[in-house]
């Protein structure tokens, strides 16, 4: 599991860059018109990605905010009840997703509350997908039979290395190209939706994979990796 | 003149029509935007209810190899193919996407601006005997490409190769990326050439901004491309300023 960003991120700002902060050459050199005056720096403020610190024209530091593209607005993941999956099945919906990315040194696929992600989808999905439902309903249901057969337990109750066995059995066609497995379709799903709920999330975009997109940068240095050049 | 559309045909229509001292009406079925508002390539995928794909199933079957286009950032501009009445005649196994508002797919385009060769427009006399030849060649559009690259500006793409022709008056090409010029070393080694892409993406402040409102939308060219995540969106603020 990719870890390697994250106490990186630590020290650095939201999109793993030094809060934004501009050197005052560079800022002036480019955004001088700009800065210089109130109108310009509103007209900025409208447009840029994040907040920008840098000189005006006596040189004393001025904080440009960015508008709607900045992120202020509360985290609608933190605040969510299950909307369509009833309390058992949620809690096996929790249990997959942590086996698919779990946490270790960097969070995982618990912290950053996939399992309310899909879910939440999964919800959505009546209006014009509602076969999507209906494969995550057959799925719980077979993981349930299986777990029953192999364990005499609910999959919610079995311990770990029993789950570990019953999704490893799942998912042999992934590593086999010759097997088969009647729960391999689900399992698809669930890894699919995890990993995309995951690293779609800020806590796996930023703070695990350390993105760096969706940055402002005066210049555009390009390589800069000498054993590139 | 009327000139329907006000996309990358009728747009530049329009424009040349008007250059010339005729008085145009460019209808447009879209409305205006503004890219501040209406470009959203700077929010995060978790920022949308659906992380950018919408409801499941919410766009339709879009055309293959077009699912990408259509999503929380974008669904806003474009139609959705099976509820546009415009988009295809009827029993017609062509499909694309529009884009409605002004400026049309523009709003969208990855800028990659390389010229046809002369190849391209004769593949059955001059390559393989299959497809049908254009009734024009390369050498009949070269005037017209050197117009538009002075127009909108052009970097990189300054050296020719095989079949593709080099941009004119090109603005330095941008710095390569490490991918780029690992490629460039290994096809190096193959004895191939690795040139710049021509992009329609000013590198450096273009001749035509001298005066300080459209240094403002130069500048803005400047802060876009500097953004690692180059947008489309992004660029087209510069021109449509």
């Amino acid at each position: 599991m990719v870890s390697s960003g994250y106490a990186r991120n630590a020290v650095h700002g939201l999109n793993g860059m030094d809060e934004g902060r501009v050197s005052r050459r560079n800022a002036l050199k480019y955004l001088g018109v700009l800065t210089a005056s109130a109108a310009g720096r509103e007209f900025l403020a409208s447009w840029l990605p994040m907040q920008l610190v840098q000189g005006d024209e006596h040189g004393a530091p001025v904080t440009i905010s960015g508008t709607h593209h900045e992120i202020q607005e509360p985290d609608p993941v933190a605040t969510y009840s299950p909307q369509f999956f009833n309390p058992d099945e949620f809690r096996t919906v929790e249990i997959l997703a942590a086996m698919i990315i779990p946490t270790d040194d960097a969070p995982g696929a618990k912290e950053a509350k996939v399992a309310n992600y899909i879910d939440f989808v999964v919800f959505s999905a009546a209006e014009f997908e509602p076969l999507l439902q209906k494969q995550w309903i057959d799925g719980l249901s077979f993981l349930e039979r299986e777990s029953q057969k192999q364990f005499s337990k609910s999959f919610r109750d079995v311990d770990e290395a029993d789950r570990i066995k019953l999704l490893t059995d799942m998912s042999a066609p992934e590593r086999d190209s010759k097997a088969q497995h009647e729960g391999f379709a689900f399992f698809s799903v669930v890894k699919d939706m995890t990993v995309e709920g995951f690293y779609t999330s800020k806590i796996g975009l930023i703070d695990v994979l350390d993105y760096q997109g969706m940055n402002y940068m005066p210049d555009f240095p390009g390589c800069t990796h000498p054993e590139h050049h | 003149m009327i000139v329907v559309g006000s996309g990358a045909s009728g747009g530049v229509t329009a424009y040349t029509l008007a250059s010339k001292g005729l008085k145009v009406l460019c209808l447009e079925a879209g409305r205006m935007i503004e890219p501040h508002k209406d470009f959203h390539n700077h929010k995060p995928p978790y920022r949308w209810p659906y992380r950018g794909h919408g409801k499941p199933g919410q766009y339709g079957k879009l055309p293959q190899g077009m699912e990408w286009k259509i999503n929380e950032w974008t669904d806003q501009l474009f139609t959705i193919p099976h509820d546009d009445p415009y988009a295809l005649a009827p029993g017609a196994k062509f499909t694309w996407t529009r884009l409605r508002a002004v400026g049309g797919r523009t709003l969208v385009w990855g800028r990659e601006s390389g010229r046809f060769g002369p190849l391209d427009f004769k593949p059955k006399s001059m390559q393989d005997g299959f497809g049908e030849d254009w009734p024009i060649t390369y050498e009949d559009l070269e005037p017209y490409y050197d117009k538009t690259e002075a127009l909108i500006g052009m970097s990189g793409g300054g050296e020719a190769v095989y079949n593709s022709p080099a941009s004119k008056n090109a603005l330095p090409a941008f710095n390569a990326r490490c991918g780029e010029l690992l490629i460039k070393k290994g096809t190096a080694k193959l004895g191939m050439k690795t040139v710049s892409m021509p992009l329609a993406v000013l590198s450096t402040t273009f001749h035509k901004y001298d005066d300080v409102s459209s240094m403002l939308f130069a500048r803005l060219d400047l802060v876009c491309f500097g953004i690692k995540e180059i947008t489309s969106s992004c660029q087209e603020k510069a021109h449509l300023g």
